[in-house]
């Protein structure tokens, strides 16, 4: 048995290097952190025993600056460095940089990094090792009767791609001979258009497909274990949303060959630590190797629920000379668990990235076994807009799938968070969606399902009612106090188009709510201020997150969010004409929506603009956003000019 | 159409503005012409009385404006609320002098009890006085105060006067029903009402470790004052006035007590002009009369050297003793040169000073040291508050 390291660095921030620095202090090691400017006061700084500076926010000046990261290592005196994911943890030069300094990687070797970190080579590499790769041709494409040839061994459908490609350009699909020739050449056109090089080659298109991996284990003795799979089909643009393990797609024998195929692979190159072999799954369950992760994924929890064990444990084990303690056959899979990533953006506003204080953090009970919780900040922190929107992990596991899917719903029922914008409201409404439900779907169900950006469901009906009813206590109780006590308030909810007359009386035990005839007996310990309304509705359970700002109480559960005005309804008869009156489509501005920087104005002063017409675009979250114009009107007034950092809220233009 | 009971552009009369800023249980009218309507109400559960003005055809009459002066001379200290749509006088010396009247008796009333306006219209020249005379005023999108050339009475462009104004305590609205919602809210933070909901500490105080996290590390940073003040007032809410210079002003409650906030801004980096100063000494002085207290969050490397602020700072030196009111000033991050003066008031009637662990005090900012006061940390910010302001209510000052 080696000793464990004394002593280790995160380059890393956010929920992962809080994660590892769990293990660690479990296993008695003492932690080092590493932070811009921006995360100067950030969770990871103040869980580790140490913490030191890398330099400024942008992450290519702190968290990726390699000879920086290795002076801090001398600095702290540390045994060995755990990437996490992302950053560096893929880089053969950060391997063998700390190599080359006498510092331990928490990761594979970087011969093993170099081999699966190339496309090309990684597939030639696994269909040397008897992996299953995506029928194709890996050269470049001479002639449309070359392309029908290839593609008629391949079998149909096939896709024809650009070598240079990108961005959906040069990209076709072709059922048949007929339609390889005739978008060989119009591929190769927009190739040469857009990229400025026409080679193209082809592959077999997997209709439908899933996205299943395998983690894999090997240690620096040449054993190597899979650990089961994860599914990750139900992402967004290439990011995963939701991960499962086990899969409902994978039985036993499927399971076992992908497995055997992952291990060859890993094998194959040497593979010392925690990785990933991705496949792409069609619907007649042949899979195809994607590419191989050499580092820890987001996704582990959901694989150490079901194997019980913990992977950056098993990761510094295996870094610090110790061989696997597992053999294959001692792996068990039991249960499900499933994983939701709950990140900083805006659903409603096509998944925009959001940034800021977080004014409400609170997360479900992690007192339960069957949850977990997997995050890197807290109530009060900002969250910076320089970095992955990840914001935490929710985890839950059970011994079936559906009441893992039940557990989800339930815990981002309770979970709150204000101050940015979050997807929790989408991530309930997936639980709920059918297709998820039945383990019966694709990567495309997002985007089939909700297009290019999710409209919350509305509320109507006994919901809306017993929400009204929620609102209407709670203002009363907010608005009025004990001064209203026993004493009846009529008032009237607005939602949208819809009115709910009512009546609400405080009482000892809570609220006494009369609509129409009925009557609805209300009791809850909730206060002003408290994020959660729990309490009762004629003796049946209700929790709802809850709130306020000015006169509009907003209320929300299962991914049905619902923003009701209570007043008085000589209030609601005027409501209308009153606010109608002066701006009522706004207060012409344009506002930013999130932290940023203006990259470029696409108006200027005195231009006439039609509602959807660009105005801007702003840099945030490592991605650039185009601000489009909501109505008509003409600029007045810009705000900001190009470069500028812009706070979230701030006046970028303003416009009559 | 002849009277102040229609709003020709909104199509609401005057009638109408009280229902929406009553309680459902209405209002009794106490008074009426085609000008004005006079009446008492309730928001929130506290007595208010109410005068809707404006909007008529013709100038106002003697007869309406000695009628409201009669109504604005009543007995009681409840609050008075005023809906102001656009009126004028004319240039008739008995209209002026009935104007005078009423703005004798509002003066009057407003040392016993608070005034509130909510400006819906465009007030020229004299009648613009009325809503001066208000402690606060919420502009709807079309409220605006201004002055009228005396020679010509043609009316200046009111865009540039166009309100809220520096230094005054106001808020702006994007909707009548907003400004008027705004009132209602305003209403039900001073003092009494609300009065049986005093708990003594919010419902809800979060992660109190949060606080740090706001204070943070950088110690060059400024301190989001509203977030402060979300984490420190009751149910996470308060009022907020539109900020001058480096300061706003803030209505809320800590612990039951409704209280005035003076938090410094990011804006000029907290320094202190003379709008800043003014609106400062326009809440002290409101605070003052109506038996709240003051706590002041400071971040503030002085004030801005000109005669103007000079003399502002003069005269809230002088609020702070003439109000009579007791203050805890909480150094947040620094108070250098007159900046002590401003917002930690030896003047003042009762005055504690609170700061956090890196907070300076100085005359000059590189000899700035420890300020002379209890040392708390941020997340005993709010404990702090409340228990202090308990002290002050077992010994009125």
């Amino acid at each position: 048995m080696t000793s464990l390291f004394r002593k280790i660095l995160i380059a890393n921030r956010g929920e992962i290097a809080c994660r590892i620095m769990r293990t660690a202090k479990r296993l008695g090691i003492a932690t080092v952190a590493i932070y811009s400017d921006a995360d100067r006061d950030a969770a990871h700084v103040l869980m580790a025993d140490e913490a030191y500076r890398v330099g400024p926010p942008p992450a290519a000046q702190s968290y990726l600056d390699v000879s920086r990261i290795i002076e801090v290592c001398r600095e702290a005196g540390v045994d060995a460095v755990h990437p996490g994911y992302g950053f560096l943890s893929e880089r053969r030069a950060f391997a063998e940089a700390l190599r080359e300094a006498g510092i331990g990687f928490i990761g594979p070797n970087p011969e093993a990094i170099d081999a699966m970190g190339d496309k090309i080579t990684s597939k030639r590499v696994a269909a040397e090792a008897g992996v299953s790769v995506v029928p194709g041709y890996l050269g470049t494409i001479a002639t449309a009767e070359e392309a029908v040839r290839i593609a008629d061994e391949i079998g149909y459908p096939v896709m024809i791609k650009a070598s240079a490609g990108g961005g959906g350009k040069g990209m076709r699909i072709a059922h048949s001979a007929g339609e390889v020739a005739e978008s060989v050449e119009r591929s190769r056109s927009e190739a040469a258009a857009s990229f400025g090089d026409d080679r193209l080659f082809i592959e077999k298109f997997i209709v439908d497909p899933r996205h299943i991996e395998i983690q894999v284990l090997g240690d620096r003795y040449g054993s190597i274990v899979h650990l089961g799979e994860r599914e990750c089909s139900i992402q967004r643009r290439n990011q995963k949303v939701l991960e499962e393990s086990p899969s409902p797609f994978v039985d036993a024998a499927m399971r076992s060959e992908m497995g055997a195929q992952a291990v060859a692979l890993a094998r194959a190159v040497g593979y010392d630590s925690a990785g990933t072999v991705e496949f792409v799954v069609g619907q007649d369950r042949s899979f195809y190797f994607l590419e191989m992760n050499t580092r820890l994924q987001v996704e582990h929890p959901v694989t150490e629920f079901v194997t019980g064990l913990d992977l950056v444990e098993e990761m510094i084990r295996v870094a610090a000379g110790e061989p696997l303690r597992y053999r294959q056959e001692d792996i068990r899979l039991n249960g499900w668990a499933i994983e939701s990533r709950i990140c900083a953006e805006d659903p409603e506003r096509g998944f925009l990235p959001s940034a800021g204080r977080l004014d409400i953090y609170r997360t479900p009970d992690e007192q339960s076994d069957r949850l977990r919780v997997d995050d890197g900040v807290r109530e009060g922190d900002n969250v910076p807009a320089l970095y992955d929107p990840l914001i935490a992990k929710l985890v839950t596991y059970a011994e079936t799938r559906d009441e893992a899917i039940e557990l989800q719903a339930d815990a981002l029922d309770d979970y709150a968070i204000e101050g940015i914008s979050t997807n929790i409201d989408f991530l309930s409404d997936l639980h709920r969606n059918p297709k998820w439900r039945s383990g019966e779907f694709s990567t495309a169900l997002i985007a089939n399902e909700y297009g290019a950006r999710f409209e919350p469901r509305a509320c109507a009906g006994e919901e809306l009612l017993l929400r009204a009813a929620v609102a209407a206590s709670a203002h009363v109780a907010a608005f009025y106090g004990r001064m209203s006590q026993s004493v009846p308030i009529q008032l009237a909810v607005l939602c949208g188009e819809a009115r709910i007359d009512l009546s609400v009386t405080l009482d000892d035990a809570g609220a006494t709510v009369q609509l129409g005839d009925r009557s609805l007996s209300l009791a809850a310990d909730w206060r002003s201020g408290q994020p959660f309304w729990r309490g009762s509705i004629d003796g049946a359970a209700v929790r709802l997150k809850i709130s306020t700002v000015d006169d509009v109480i907003t209320l929300a559960r299962r991914g049905q969010r619902t923003s009701l005005r209570v007043l008085t309804p000589r209030q609601a008869d005027l409501f209308d004409r009153l606010n109608a009156s002066g701006n009522a489509h706004g207060t012409g501005q344009l506002v930013s929506p999130l932290l940023g920087v203006l990259v470029r104005w696409m108006v200027v002063e005195g231009d006439r603009f039609s509602a959807g017409d660009p105005l801007c675009v702003l840099e945030a979250m490592k991605m650039e956003m185009v601000l489009r114009a909501e109505r008509d009107g003409v600029v007045t007034h810009l705000d900001a000019s190009p470069g500028n950092s812009i706070e979230a809220d701030a006046v970028l233009m303003r416009f009559a | 159409m002849t009277s102040a009971e229609t709003n020709v552009a909104a199509a609401v009369d005057a009638r109408d503005y009280l229902d929406f800023a009553f309680d459902a249980s209405g209002w009794k009218r106490l008074g009426e012409s085609d000008w004005h309507v006079c009446a008492r109400g309730a928001i929130g559960g506290r007595d208010m009385l109410a005068v809707a003005l404006g909007n008529a055809d013709s100038p106002i009459p003697p007869q309406a404006l000695n009628d409201i002066a009669h109504f604005v001379r009543r007995d009681g200290n409840s609050p008075l609320l005023m809906v102001l749509t656009s009126c004028e006088v004319s240039n008739q010396p008995e209209q002026y002098l009935a104007l005078n009247h009423l703005l004798a008796e509002l003066s009057l009333r407003r040392k016993r009890s608070p005034i509130l306006a909510v400006v819906l219209g465009s007030l020229i020249g004299p009648m613009a006085m009325l809503a001066r005379l208000a402690d606060i005023i919420c502009f709807g999108p079309e409220g605006s105060l201004a002055l009228a050339d005396a020679v010509t009475a043609k009316r200046i462009p009111s865009r540039n006067e166009a309100s809220p104004q520096p230094g005054e305590l106001s808020c702006a609205f994007a909707t009548d029903a907003a400004a008027l919602l705004g009132l209602r809210r305003i209403a039900n933070l001073l003092p009494a009402g609300l009065m049986s909901r005093s708990n003594g500490d919010a419902p809800d105080r979060g992660n109190d470790l949060a606080f740090e996290f706001l204070a943070g590390s950088d110690t060059s940073q400024h301190v989001d004052e509203r977030r402060l003040l979300q984490r420190i007032a009751d149910d996470r809410s308060f009022v907020e006035f539109k900020s001058s210079g480096g300061l706003r002003g803030y209505l809320a409650r800590i612990g039951g007590e409704p209280v005035g906030v003076l938090a410094s801004t990011a804006a000029m980096s907290g320094a202190l002009d003379a709008a800043a100063l003014a609106q400062a000494g326009k809440l002290v002085g409101f605070c003052g009369r109506h038996d709240m207290r003051v706590i002041t969050l400071v971040d503030c490397p002085g004030v801005v050297p000109d005669d103007a602020a000079l003399g502002g700072l003069a005269n809230l030196v002088t609020a702070w003793t003439d109000s009579g009111v007791a203050v805890i000033s909480l150094v947040v991050r620094k108070a250098i040169g007159a900046a002590a003066a401003a917002l930690m008031p030896s003047s003042a009637a009762d005055h504690v000073v609170m700061h956090w662990p890196d907070a300076r005090v100085g005359l000059l900012k590189d000899a700035a040291g420890a300020p002379q006061g209890r040392l708390i940390s941020g997340r005993e910010t709010r404990r702090a508050l409340v228990e202090t302001l308990a002290s002050f209510r077992e010994a009125p000052v």
